[in-house]
């Protein structure tokens, strides 16, 4: 057992988790850096703001189907629904722990020469990923339950079969994930073909998001115009009684939990203890198919075959021998590590194509519902409703479509850590007798001219569906660039100023990069300036051209400003580069 | 002892990374492992510590196969990989730690062991840093220094004496002699042709994947007289075209 937890231990600690990357309290040794008190301040507030808004959000969320199921007395439905959602969302983070945790942690070479068994790996890493989704699981699952908790009043056995559920449920979605894998580990190496591997969960996790918020959009569209509170009562038991009716094939599991969270004598924590063993029992399946076949899955997973063709050689060396100004040479680098990294695509579109549609999906169902039928809407509808705003009087539209540029920007997270995924090779941008303004300017080309293609479609399908002004298109579009060079250039000063280069794998460069957070959050800031200008030119009724100039001269301005300091700097702009 | 029987590694259907190899590493001998880059040295290493899967034929490590016997035979041997870039955010203590646990070695010699060779790497005030902060040649002798604690009686090690000072070098290269004069087996992969001279007892040579000498030096040397130098021989015998 103490094997164990020195397994597990030693998996935790060299494992770039959420905790393990403060460590407060203790005494650092003196080779390491140290974190000043102001800054882990500023870090413990942020991540306490983040956590606050995710827990507040999804308190509300829960508190308002809640409050409307418990008047509505449709309480069983609400809650077969909402509890396979909230798995569903626990699924998608936890396949992303199961994926870097289990699979792609570079430690595996480590382990694989040590006497160890393939279940006390498999012990030692489903514990780590557990802690990890037990912090995830209290910034999504807990304000389920604390709302259910406030509207219900169920008593003190519910409360512990509540306990139950928390304690279990991340075992669910760990061992069934895990299963998963291992059932594609037999179709091909998965340590061999990551990026493979990668995408195919990927598109599990997308598809399994979009489904939830598909369902909740169809169930919870709020009160329409010339609606009664009865009507909307009304018609939210309808949607969501429908809905349950339609997840009856999970019955046989969501049963337990269900009656668990509803019944409030020794039946329900019976219900829930149940739920339990499932979770129990998965988690032996999980760790029998460990046994048999995990080893089998890790070993060779840095073996690559050699394809080796001599005309391949020649064609390269024709295409390749271009003397390239150091812009492009650095350009084709930087589009080259992208494109030829699926997990990178995958990890940096992802986010902005699920705002895209589910901003699209959320508006749909306000509109549907405002328009008080109920009923799904065209997208030429929805694009009636928002043409309006585009017109010569409402100057505010340039400032909100800037301040939804930086949302997306900061979704789309190229730059934000260009530097950090050079990895070791960072250390030889330092090197290059290349201007760092021009290095920069190559990086940060890649991820203005993947928004800007992205926001241009979308300007134009706008613009010919609704009919508009080129003018305006172009009077709105080209802030949109400025914006978004701001923004990248905002990102990759953050990256630089103390990059992470020391990482476990591609995924890890991406996702586990607190300087995409605090890039993300300078846009974010940035895009809530801008919201509140737009509301002031809605109030002044600014006109349209003279938005333009005010949003040409601040951002050019500041894009100005911006490249100068960088070239006052010169190679100082690489110092957090150590 | 570590005994190799026609050994075969082949990625998809036609590339042979590792051709039908056979080798027997005796007790009490320092076996060096010599090849050009990408001639297999680093896969065969790989597939005696079970890190790489063996297409065909079996390895045995002090009679235990690494094949149908992987847990008995892992605790037969130490292993020090090419790249020192292990288990970075665990400090150096909690790293030695960790191997003596896994390999059960009692506190009493766990704690008299990495004191000793602690002082003897000159690793003592680096101990509890992280190995993250260490440079090259430190994270390697922190890997040499784990291996030695459990005794094993194969030390196996992918070019072992990379990125050490000449201190270090020196200190390792004494312990892997004394290693070898308590009657165990010492076999480690090395591009340095002089230190294969003075070291080993025996060695082999890999090239494309196939064993094209396997002996002493001297009996290297014999092979072509009129060649001037180890490294002149070496070039030879590997030459590709």
């Amino acid at each position: 057992m103490s094997r164990m937890f020195l397994i597990t231990k030693t998996m935790f600690k060299n494992s770039y988790n959420f905790t393990g990357s403060f460590s407060f309290g203790k005494k650092k040794a003196k080779r390491e850096e140290k974190t000043s008190p102001g800054k882990r301040i500023a870090i413990g507030l942020l991540m306490a703001f983040i956590f606050a808004s995710f827990f507040f959000s999804m308190f509300m969320t829960g508190w308002s189907i809640f409050s409307v199921a418990e008047q509505g007395f449709f309480m069983p439905a609400a809650l077969t629904t909402i509890l396979p959602i909230v798995i569903a969302l626990i699924f998608v983070f936890t396949m992303t722990l199961v994926i870097s945790i289990f699979f792609l942690s570079n430690d595996t070479n480590v382990y694989l020469p040590l006497p160890i068994k393939p279940e006390e790996i498999f012990f030692g890493r489903l514990l780590v990923a557990s802690i990890d989704a037990f912090l995830i699981e209290v910034a999504f699952v807990l304000p389920f339950i604390v709302s259910y908790d406030v509207v219900v009043q169920p008593g003190l056995l519910v409360y512990l079969n509540e306990l139950i559920f928390i304690l279990v449920i991340p075992f669910i979605p760990l061992s069934i994930t895990f299963l998963i894998a291992i059932v594609i580990g037999r179709v091909f190496n998965i340590g061999r073909h990551k990026e493979a591997f990668s995408t195919i969960m990927m598109v599990f996790s997308v598809g399994t998001i979009l489904v939830g918020e598909f369902g909740l959009t169809a169930i919870n569209s709020g009160i329409g115009s010339g609606e009664t509170e009865t009507d909307y009562i009304t018609r939210t038991r309808e949607a969501f009684v429908a809905l349950a009716e339609k997840l009856h094939s999970i019955d046989f599991i969501m049963q337990f939990p269900r009656n668990g969270l509803l019944d409030g004598s020794l039946i329900g924590t019976l219900n829930m203890l149940a739920f339990a063993g499932i979770s129990a029992a998965l988690v032996v399946i999980a760790s029998l198919a460990a046994k048999w076949f995990y080893l089998k899955t890790l070993v060779g997973g840095d073996e690559h075959a050699a394809h080796r063709k001599k005309g391949d050689v020649d064609k390269a060396m024709k295409t390749e021998f271009k003397n390239d100004k150091p812009y492009f040479s650095v350009l084709k680098a930087e589009w080259r590590g992208i494109v030829r990294s699926p997990t990178y695509v995958f990890n940096l579109l992802t986010p902005p194509i699920l705002v895209v549609v589910i901003s699209v999906f959320s508006l749909y169902g306000g509109i549907s519902a405002s328009e008080g039928t109920g009923d799904a809407l065209s997208f030429a509808m929805l694009i009636a409703s928002i043409t309006p705003y585009f017109n010569f009087n409402f100057g505010a539209i340039v400032f909100f479509v800037g301040a939804g540029t930086m949302f997306i920007a900061a979704m789309t997270m190229i730059s934000s850590t260009a530097i950090s995924r050079e990895g070791k090779n960072a250390y030889l941008m330092k090197t290059w007798p290349v201007k760092p303004i021009i290095q920069l300017r190559a990086k940060i080309t890649i991820g203005t001219a993947i928004t800007a293609f992205l926001l241009f479609a979308a300007t134009i399908i706008v613009g010919v569906l609704g009919q508009l002004n080129p003018l305006i298109l172009a009077l709105i579009y080209l802030p949109i660039v400025i914006l978004l060079i701001i923004a990248n250039y905002l990102m990759i000063l953050v990256d630089l100023v103390h990059p992470f280069i020391e990482w476990d794998n591609e995924t890890a460069a991406v996702k586990q990069n607190k300087n995409g957070l605090f890039g993300m959050l300078l846009c974010f800031a940035f895009a809530v300036a801008l919201l509140f200008v737009g509301l002031g030119a809605a109030v002044i009724r600014l006109n349209i051209i003279w938005s333009f100039i005010i949003i040409i001269a601040v951002s050019g301005g500041t894009l100005y400003l911006l490249e100068r300091g960088i070239k006052k700097k010169g190679s100082a702009i690489f110092q957090g580069i150590q | 002892m570590i005994k190799i029987e026609n050994v075969c590694k082949t990625y998809g259907k036609d590339f042979v990374a590792v051709d039908h190899i056979n080798l027997d590493i005796k007790d009490g001998e320092i076996f060096g492992f010599l090849g050009p880059n990408g001639a297999g040295k680093t896969t065969t290493l790989k597939m005696i510590t079970g890190i790489t899967n063996i297409t065909s034929g079996e390895i045995f490590i002090n009679g235990k196969s690494i094949k149908t016997d992987d847990i008995a035979a892992k605790k037969e041997f130490g292993f020090v990989p090419d790249s020192p870039d292990v288990l970075l955010r665990l400090k150096g203590i909690e790293y030695l730690n960790f191997i003596a646990s896994i390999y059960g070695v009692s506190k009493e010699t766990r704690e008299k062991k990495i004191k000793e060779l602690a002082t003897r790497f000159e690793m003592t005030d680096a101990l509890n840093d992280k190995i993250q902060n260490y440079s090259h040649g430190m994270r390697q002798k922190m890997l040499v220094i784990g291996v030695l604690l459990h005794d094993p009686a194969v030390w196996i090690l992918d070019e072992p004496l990379t990125g050490l000072d000449p201190k270090s070098s020196f200190t390792l290269k004494e312990m892997m002699r004394e290693h070898a004069r308590n009657g165990k087996t010492v076999f480690f992969s090395t591009h340095v042709l002089e230190v294969a001279e003075k070291l080993c007892d025996r060695i082999a040579i890999i090239d494309k994947g196939k064993i094209i000498f396997v002996g002493t030096m001297d009996e290297l040397k014999k092979h072509s007289a009129s060649v001037q130098s180890l490294e002149s021989l070496f070039l030879e015998l590997t030459d590709h075209e």
